[in-house]
């Protein structure tokens, strides 16, 4: 389980990058997260629905009602264009990150 | 579900009621009851739902955090809400004592006058009269006491800066007034003068009334 502090500069670009493969809403974001890490990540709720709320603010992402089966209203998300611009440099700036970390940090080494 | 909408509340509690703030207690609010009604086809026991629910959720002060809200002002804590309830619940309590006081003293002096008119028993009468009045009296002294209990208590939560030092004529009324009573009681039991004896009550106030306006006069200059 990995400690919210060293996700923390994450925590938007997990968002987003799930966004960006179709619009989605706050349960279904958290329950992928937890899914496709195996649970070696969970985030937290008060984490997860500030990001959309600062995430919205940025004009990286807008929401809208959508109903869902039993026609309850939900708050739907969906990346918008300037949220992808940034997703692109966020993962540019993953890619530097990891070959600098790499420098230092090796399995093995110790 | 309940357990949860109880929590969130209480987290979303201290924060301010901004349009969007609210939007993000409800958002949490019905993602919640998906996750939970997920749990619970999992095959968990709403024990265990809730449990799950509330681990994953975080506090309040992350929550803070998240939002970057930085505390304006020192939000009172808990256990300093629960004195607040309690000093707006003594406070209606305290008006109703205070006014049911100064009716019983009304009675007094009506019950006194009747038992006068009836009995013509100096013994009675004053029974009559007195019997309200000290129960007037205690009940003035007992929430007196703790109000100025609650008062203090409050001052020293909000460190609000109490006035330098009791001003002259404070000190002079708390003392002007029960020496009164004591000499209007010795006068009437000692030497049966209630008649003229009342005119102490009236001179004291005047005298307070008098050295309060010379206090404020002072101040001012």
């Amino acid at each position: 389980m990995l400690s919210s502090d060293v996700m923390r500069g994450y925590n938007d670009s997990i968002i987003l990058s799930l966004l960006a493969e179709g619009d989605s809403y706050g349960y279904e974001i958290s329950r992928n997260i937890q899914e496709r890490t195996g649970n070696a990540y969970s985030m937290r709720e008060t984490t997860l629905y500030s990001a959309f709320n600062r995430l919205e603010r940025l004009g990286y992402v807008s929401s809208y009602q959508g109903t869902e089966t039993f026609g309850r209203k939900r708050t739907y998300y969906t990346i918008t264009p300037v949220g992808r611009a940034f997703l692109r440099e966020k993962c540019e700036e993953w890619t530097l990150l990891q070959q600098v970390i790499n420098q230092f940090l090796k399995e093995g080494d110790l | 579900m309940n357990t949860i909408r109880n929590y969130i509340n209480a987290m979303f509690s201290s924060l301010p009621k901004t349009p969007e703030i609210l939007r993000l207690q409800a958002e949490m609010m019905e993602n919640m009851e998906d996750k939970y009604n997920d749990l619970i086809r999992e095959g968990k026991s709403e024990h265990e739902a809730v449990g799950i629910i509330l681990a994953d959720i975080g506090s309040a002060e992350n929550l803070k955090a998240e939002l970057g809200i930085t505390d304006t002002e020192p939000q009172p804590a808990e256990d300093h809400r629960a004195f607040l309830a309690q000093r707006a619940a003594f406070q209606r309590k305290f008006a109703i004592a205070i006014a049911s006081g100064v009716v019983l003293c009304i009675c007094a002096i009506i019950a006194g006058a009747v038992c006068d008119a009836f009995t013509h028993n100096d013994a009675y009468t004053c029974l009559a009269f007195f019997g309200p009045i000290a129960v007037a009296v205690a009940i003035f002294v007992y929430f007196g006491i703790r109000e100025d209990w609650y008062e203090n208590r409050y001052k020293e939560i909000y460190h609000e800066i109490e006035p330098e030092s009791k001003s002259f004529s404070d000190a002079i009324a708390s003392i002007i007034f029960p020496l009164a009573v004591i000499i209007y009681l010795i006068l009437g039991f000692m030497f049966g003068m209630w008649h003229p004896g009342w005119i102490i009550f009236p001179i004291c106030g005047l005298i307070v009334a008098a050295v309060e306006a010379y206090d404020k006069f002072k101040t001012q200059q």
